[in-house]
């Protein structure tokens, strides 16, 4: 069947075509919202818990081969980082006297006789920063030729506070197979009115010897087009939501230092390729009826 | 003469239960066409031609017996395949059956559009047999605006377009006026000389006496039997039809 067929089929039908479209739209804004209220969370949560850490700052162990001159060629490159207010270098038996003062004597005697690395202080200038963030600084850090390791102390924070609760996740499971369903339900009603007003002329192309896949390709492409234009207006609603409804309300809603931001270009796209996959699924939905026999008197 | 069968059907059955009762629409048909043969089915309305032909297109099964079109069995083939057989007929409905959503051009278009045919090499047949059947200057126009017999015309291009080996139309006249339905039957006639078999479903006699050829009377879903069939049943020949032999 000719695409132009399907394209009539929808325009002819403004009414049923409009309320299908808003009805993905709806569907697809609830889901958007409900994901961008966690992915908020999530970024304001991993930016107060990482705040601990960023104030302990980060401890750089450096290879024992280096010499005085290198050390204090990396004790300037680091201090001239915006990010650092202090760089401080700290010499072994330095190191091992703070350790002792930390974990008492006992354990300290461990290191005793063995060759302990320089290591350097980096303390932050008060800015906070985010987790990922955090995490690559470590990274490059760990990537300058004579650095060992870093230390940013994580491994003392309890696990808990760093995940997201499981019971958010499997809320937000639910609500994505339910509005994966209702996409499906609604673009698959419409695609089968199209069916039923083409009826006539799909069976006589049937007897002609069309192929089932040819009559469903432009049905396929109704359907993707449906999903399509829900997934573009449901983008609209929800990016109207997060600047011009929420900065009207957060006033009295939310503490003055929460800013909520707008879905990442992963999840947006994530979310239109939910609301295509499902209205592919939709429109498949009709295979039986384009695969049947021509019922023809 | 020893012709390969283009359609064959052999002790055929077919039977339609009306709440309790059966009808017998068919009962033991048995029939050949050949290449290039020209052939008119009649009988009185209910004898079972649309029940025989829609068998033949593998649009029904029989109740009993076999059917083959172009040397394949009806019974062994799937959904697909017999849509893919039915790409290799040409078929003219009495109502023509033309898709109201595409234009002139598109609806003779579509067999070629299954082949697969290329853009240029679709365009070129669909022109060329628009021309034949004098319609060429309609090619952009809906099909709704077109007079029965202009509409029947497109029908038959579009049962042609593609080059079939085998024609099955049922009552192709049913809708014409006499002048209009000769001509597209003389039309059909000369296909005879390209090696495709025509079978045809009528009961306007009148047609059948002018046009001649062989001839298949159902009575009550009953063909007589093979040897009667090749005996005496074929018309007269008219004398203005040229190279015409039977
Ligand atoms: N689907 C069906 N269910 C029940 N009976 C049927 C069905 N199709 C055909 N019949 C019956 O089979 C018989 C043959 O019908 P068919 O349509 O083949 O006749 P026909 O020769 O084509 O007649 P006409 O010249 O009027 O088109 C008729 O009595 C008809 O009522
Ligand atoms: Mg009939």
């Amino acid at each position: 069947m000719n695409f132009r067929m399907a394209l009539k089929h929808l325009l002819s039908r403004p009414f049923s075509t409009a309320l299908t479209i808003l009805g993905v739209a709806l569907g697809l804004s609830v889901l958007g919202s409900f994901w961008m209220v966690v992915e908020n969370l999530e970024r304001v949560r991993s930016a107060r818990s990482n705040r601990p850490t960023v104030e302990s700052g980060l401890t750089v162990f450096l290879d024992s081969k280096l010499s005085a001159v290198e050390v204090d060629g990396l004790k300037n490159r680091l201090s001239a980082d915006g990010r650092f207010q202090t760089v401080t270098v700290v010499p072994p038996d330095q190191a091992l006297r703070s350790l002792e003062a930390q974990f008492g004597e006992a354990l300290t005697k461990i290191f005793e006789g063995s060759e302990l690395p320089v290591t350097l202080k980096l303390v932050f200038n008060g800015t906070s920063l985010r987790r990922d963030e955090f995490l690559t600084l470590q990274n490059q850090l760990r990537s300058i030729p004579g650095v060992l390791d870093v230390d940013d102390g994580t491994g003392l924070m309890p696990s808990d506070q760093t995940a997201l609760p499981t019971r958010i996740l499997s809320w937000a499971t639910a609500l994505l197979v339910f509005v994966f369903a209702g996409v499906a339900l609604l673009v698959s009603h419409l695609i089968r009115l199209a069916f039923e007003s083409l009826r006539g002329e799909i069976e006589t192309m049937k007897v002609l010897g069309a192929s089932a896949f040819w009559i469903l390709r432009p049905l396929l492409a109704e359907g993707l087009l449906l999903g399509l234009c829900g997934a573009a207006l449901a983008v609209g609603f929800v990016s109207f939501g997060v600047q011009v409804a929420i900065p009207k309300f957060s006033a009295f809603l939310l503490p003055k230092d929460v800013v909520i931001n707008m879905l990442s270009t992963n999840s947006l796209l994530q979310l239109v390729g939910l609301a295509l996959a499902a209205s592919f699924v939709g429109a498949l939905a009709t295979w039986p009826l384009v695969a049947r026999p021509p019922q023809v008197k | 003469m020893a012709v390969s069968a283009i359609v064959e059907l052999r002790d055929v059955d077919k039977e339609f239960t009306r709440g309790a009762e059966k009808h017998h629409a068919l009962a033991r048909v048995t029939m050949r066409l050949g290449e290039g043969e020209f052939v008119f089915l009649t009988g009185a309305s209910g004898a079972g031609k649309t029940t025989l032909m829609r068998m033949v297109l593998g649009l029904d099964r029989p109740t009993r017996g076999e059917v083959f079109a172009l040397g394949r069995s009806i019974a062994g083939l799937s959904e697909s395949q017999r849509r893919a057989l039915r790409r290799e007929i040409g078929i003219i409905f009495q109502d023509h059956r033309l898709i109201a959503s595409l234009d002139v051009f598109q609806n003779v278009e579509l067999p070629l559009t299954f082949m697969g045919l290329s853009r240029p090499e679709r365009e070129k047949r669909v022109f060329e047999i628009l021309e034949t059947v004098q319609m060429r200057d309609h090619a952009r126009s809906p099909v709704d605006i077109l007079s029965a017999g202009e509409r029947q015309r497109i029908g038959v291009a579009r049962a042609l377009v593609h080059c079939p080996k085998l024609l099955v139309a049922d009552e192709p006249t049913g809708n014409l006026d006499p002048v209009t339905a000769r001509q597209l039957i003389r039309m059909l006639r000369e296909l005879k000389g390209y090696g495709t078999t025509v079978f045809i479903a009528t009961h306007d006699m009148g047609l059948v006496r002018d046009f001649g050829g062989r001839v298949l009377e159902l009575v009550g879903g009953t063909l007589p039997t093979v040897e009667a069939q090749t005996k005496g049943k074929a018309y007269r020949v008219p004398t203005f039809w040229n190279g015409a032999n039977v």
